[in-house]
């Protein structure tokens, strides 16, 4: 009888360390799935239309729970522009100076949930060795994937200034540059 | 475009003619002792019109990791104040000579970025060639006065131009143009009877000696196009050609024979350069 009670009590401490230990564990991290994300600059150009151009080479982590951090890195090298002239430029010293600055960083500070789909979050960016604040409205959204893994997707529209970050001059562009984030994690 | 011409070109040639000018009219009625002190207005000219297009195209180094061709803003401004201090001093031989390779030094040590392969060989190289141009063109000034060194520097700077952009350094080209125009504005300023006989150095040596190997070095460093390196050695080296008028000399030879000696040998390097790169010259642009 002793025998079963302990057995039994071993057993109850150990589905109650299991179950207790989850709550250790961070909330909802995802690691960014770079097959299904993408970030997007716009840019207008002459004063007449916009030019866009993406970083297909992105990492890092995110949270939907409006508790974790993000982090997100960005390849330099890896932008495309549908031009090869210009993604070379791009990547000079007269602009992004890749090889001697080979990501754009960008870490959050504070998070806060503003309702369901909707996060604040304030982090700081840095690009070409200058690193300035940030703050974004990203709407967030989970689901499935095709292997019945948990995932998240992120969306945020980010304005960064040109002249902040000494990416060229000006030649027909416009300051302003539109970021267009889209990304999709997978839980960690 | 106008920012470009502006920072490029009219203000560097302003700022040359104008600190030239003055240096020239200062010093008009001194011995020819003084042509030494002359000369550091070219040093202090070249100095300004690097430093006008630098700041007035990219401004000062936004971050607090410097880019390696973002110390010429520290580099130039330092070989000008030697170049002024060696003509208002009476240092020996020596001191001048220990303290141009400690500049050298200094230049083949900031100017390697962190990312390029054989860092130490490229400062080696960038060192040894700060030197081995202020040598030279010292010789060559002597030997064949002012207007062919002038003339060798509009002649680099503006090849530099078109190699540069090559690269997919736009920006880069434009410091060269800077450079080129200074000269310009130096030469003109030479054509005056009044100044003419008194240019016989040049303050502006260790200024371009270190100005032009710099910025075709990191030309190089950040090559996005399909510009062969020789093309950033050769002119980085032109102005050694002008040694080519210097050994040609005959007893007899008259001063022209030389010159034209010289600066052709500077023309057929820059030529040369030009060639090796003419395919990523002509390839389209976007």
């Amino acid at each position: 009888m002793s025998n079963v009670v302990s057995r039994v009590f071993v057993l109850l401490t150990l589905v109650a360390t299991v179950l207790g230990g989850q709550g250790l564990v961070a909330a909802d991290e995802y690691g960014v799935d770079p097959v299904h994300s993408s970030v997007v600059f716009r840019i207008k150009h002459s004063s007449m239309n916009s030019v866009f151009g993406m970083f297909p080479n992105v990492s890092g982590k995110f949270s939907v729970d409006g508790e974790g951090a993000y982090e997100v890195t960005v390849g330099v090298d890896s932008i495309i522009s549908g031009n090869v002239g210009r993604d070379r430029h791009l990547k000079s010293p007269d602009f992004f100076s890749a090889r001697q600055f080979p990501t754009i960083v960008f870490k959050s500070t504070q998070v806060k949930r503003v309702n369901d789909k909707t996060l604040d979050v304030a982090g700081e960016v840095t690009l070409r060795g200058v690193t300035k604040p940030v703050t974004a409205k990203i709407t967030t959204a989970t689901g499935k994937g095709r292997g019945g893994e948990d995932r998240a997707g992120i969306e945020t529209a980010l304005k960064i200034k040109r002249s902040d970050f000494k990416l060229g001059g000006a030649g027909g562009l416009s300051d302003e540059v539109t970021v267009l984030i889209s990304l999709q994690g997978v839980k960690k | 475009m106008q920012e470009i011409l502006l920072y490029a070109v009219a203000l560097p040639l302003g700022v040359a003619v104008g600190v030239v000018g003055v240096a020239g009219w200062l010093h008009a009625g001194e011995a020819d002792s003084s042509k030494q002190r002359m000369a550091s207005g070219d040093a202090l000219a070249f100095t300004t019109a690097y430093l006008v297009c630098h700041l007035g195209l990219h401004g000062t180094p936004a971050g607090t990791q410097l880019e390696s061709w973002e110390w010429l803003l520290l580099l130039v401004p330092l070989a000008g104040v030697l170049a002024v201090a060696d003509a208002y001093t009476a240092c020996t031989w020596k001191v001048r000579l220990l303290a141009a390779l400690c500049f050298a030094v200094l230049c083949g040590w900031l100017l390697v970025p962190s990312f390029q392969e054989s860092p130490l060989l490229w400062g080696l190289g960038l060192a040894t060639s700060v030197v081995a141009l202020v040598l030279s063109q010292q010789r060559a000034v002597r030997r064949l006065s002012i207007g062919p060194l002038l003339v060798s520097w509009v002649l680099v700077g503006a090849s530099g131009v078109p190699v540069l952009i090559a690269s997919a350094n736009a920006k880069f080209g434009f410091f060269c143009t800077a450079v080129s125009a200074a000269a310009g504005g130096a030469f003109l300023v030479r054509l005056f009877p009044s100044v003419r006989d008194r240019w016989k150095n040049s303050g502006a040596i260790l200024v371009t000696s270190v100005a032009f190997p710099g910025i075709l070095a990191n030309g190089h460093f950040n090559n996005y196009g399909e510009v062969p390196v020789a093309s950033f050695v050769l002119l980085a080296l032109a102005p050694l050609g002008l040694l080519v008028g210097v050994f040609v000399s005959l007893p007899q030879a008259r001063t022209w024979v030389s010159v034209t000696c010289g600066l052709g040998s500077v023309i057929a390097v820059c030529v040369a350069a030009l060639w090796l790169s003419w395919p990523a010259i002509t390839s389209p642009a976007y």
